[in-house]
């Protein structure tokens, strides 16, 4: 009998393939059953199962920038943030804002989206439709986060189209025009942020973060610099991940109204639900990663100065852990693993409690007004092979 | 007996929430108490405490998180007499790192080396495990206070 070639890495996994974009499952469905680690023609490594991407993608030798420099990548705009600093920096620029975002702060904020939610609700004509993504999604975390900075409350869109460019920039091989425009994204986010500080500095004194955080870099705690792209961070994207998740909790909610009852009806299977939604959201699929020394995963030892994609999205419907993937089950044992979503190690989201805790307050005004909610329309998903994102969902409450 | 001493240490809150757990399974069982951040605790004053709850979490590489290292720097610096103090300890922590607990380690030890007792096991959470920080934290108190003579 014939056998088979070894499909090339390559194949497994078609980034740029539209199909791939759309609906990467069977892809990853694939290379779970398959190929656990896949080897790619340009040297670098795909890891796709939950148990490694637990294990590994948090392992201390690796990095956010490859050891030969970021190189003219648009992401080099936040080099001096959280993001792609290391060690001590990363911890002392960390430091400066992370308390702010802790579950017990995150309780607060949610207050803030709450009321901004239902501000919107009290606008929505009597047909009960609705600009969910905007009004519902990223406007109460962009207004909850204004809460957080002591700034004024501005129209969160623009920072969501500005965040949605730059993302394009972090797939696999983007093509200069994406390259082009995620320079556009960071060039708006960071005047955006720069016009807060100045204004800030003008009008010291309210003890909110932005007046800490400027009092830190006056006091040598953190460089101007650092300032900066963390405000561009912090502002820039705080409604970005939020939008994409209150998009997915309704879409769920749409295919299955029993959930939408279940999270009215029975407390105590929200945090389940909510679990859940994370699981299917999924705004951040893959987190690459650079080895500094060899690095051994299975049977395979991958060399220093080597990429490494860790498919979040894959290892989240991994069958071994989450049997059924494609459905939206609530009652999947209690795994902490779907926080998964978030990341993991020093990178993981700073905003998760923030995400959580703005994502149950506006679900929780939704199902004590409405028994159901439907999709109107086409939602207006923006993908690549790295995230997942929106920038319009309508739909109709009753 | 004094007000039990709830101690937390903790990087991104989560250890905070573990002590606001614990203090109100304790409240449920009249037992009073106060909750501290380690940072904002002066360790001469454990001296004169009867029974305490420390809680933190391990941060980065089994190192102690921002609020738990000054206060153990002070333990160990200041050398406090424990002698009289008997503590519960519980840990947070991620299982798929090798230094998992490890900061909950540190202290147990730093605080028996200056004469305090420990009471019960120390308590771990995981966060690579299927229970949530309340459970653990709840089952591990009340676990605690059965074993322990703490009178209401």
């Amino acid at each position: 009998m014939e056998q088979t070639e070894t499909p090339a890495g390559d194949d497994l996994l078609p980034w740029s393939d539209p199909e791939f974009i759309r609906e990467p499952w069977p892809w990853f469905d694939r290379i779970l059953r398959d190929h656990p680690i896949v080897k790619l023609s340009d040297g670098s490594y795909v890891i796709s199962k939950h148990a490694d991407v637990m294990k590994y993608a948090k392992h201390p030798t690796l990095v956010s920038v490859s050891p030969d420099g970021i190189g003219d990548s648009p992401w080099a705009a936040n080099l001096n943030s959280v993001l792609l600093t290391e060690g001590e920096r990363h911890s002392r620029i960390l430091r400066t804002f992370s308390t702010w975002l802790t579950p017990k702060m995150a309780q607060k904020w949610a207050e803030v989206a709450a009321d901004s939610a239902r501000a919107a609700l009290d606008r929505m004509g009597p047909d009960g439709v609705i600009e969910a993504h905007r009004e519902l999604g990223v406007q109460p975390a962009q207004d909850a986060m204004a809460h957080v900075l002591g700034i004024d409350r501005e129209d969160g869109f623009p920072y969501i189209h500005a965040t949605n460019l730059t993302m394009m920039a972090m797939g696999w091989d983007p093509s200069g025009e994406e390259v082009r425009r995620a320079n556009e994204g960071f060039g708006y986010m960071m005047f955006q942020a720069e016009t807060l500080i100045e204004k800030k500095r003008a009008n010291p004194g309210d003890g909110q973060l932005l007046d800490e955080m400027i009092k830190a870099a006056d006091e040598g705690r953190l460089t101007e610099r650092e300032l900066k792209e963390s405000i561009q961070i912090l502002w820039g994207s705080a409604a970005h991940n939020p939008g994409q998740l209150m998009a997915s909790a309704l879409v769920d909610f749409a295919d299955n109204p029993d959930v939408f009852q279940a999270y009215k009806h029975d407390v105590d299977a929200r945090e389940h639900i909510l679990n859940e939604v994370i699981r299917r959201s999924l705004p951040e699929m893959a987190l690459d990663r650079y080895t500094t020394e060899p690095l051994q995963i299975r049977d395979v030892e991958i060399p220093p100065g080597t990429r490494v994609r860790f498919i979040l999205g894959a290892a989240l419907r991994d069958p071994e852990v989450f049997p059924n993937a494609d459905e939206f089950d609530y009652h999947r044992p209690k795994e902490a693993s779907m926080a998964l979503a978030f990341g993991l190690g020093a990178h993981r989201c700073v905003g998760q409690a923030f995400a959580r805790a703005v994502g149950r307050a506006v679900i929780a005004v939704l199902v004590e007004r409405f028994d159901k909610v439907e999709v109107v329309g086409e939602p207006v998903w923006v993908r690549s092979d790295r995230h997942r994102n929106c920038e319009g969902l309508t739909v109709r409450f009753s | 007996m004094d007000p039990i001493e709830i101690l937390f240490g903790t990087e991104s809150g989560n250890a905070e929430m573990v002590a606001d757990d614990i203090a109100e399974a304790l409240g449920r069982h009249g037992i009073e108490h106060e909750v501290t951040s380690m940072d904002t605790y002066d360790v001469d004053q454990l001296s004169t405490v009867d029974v305490a709850v420390v809680i933190t979490s391990t941060y980065g590489d089994g190192e102690l998180p921002m609020t738990t290292a000054p206060f153990h720097d002070a333990l160990v610096t200041k050398r406090p007499d424990l002698s009289s103090l008997r503590f519960a300890a519980f840990g947070l922590g991620d299982s798929t790192y090798e230094t998992y607990g490890n900061a909950i380690g540190i202290l147990v030890k730093t605080l028996t080396e200056l004469g305090a007792t420990q009471i019960g096991e120390t308590g771990r959470h995981d966060a690579s495990g299927a229970e949530t920080y309340t459970e653990t934290a709840l089952a591990w108190i009340s676990a605690t206070l059965e074993s322990a003579d703490i009178t209401q």
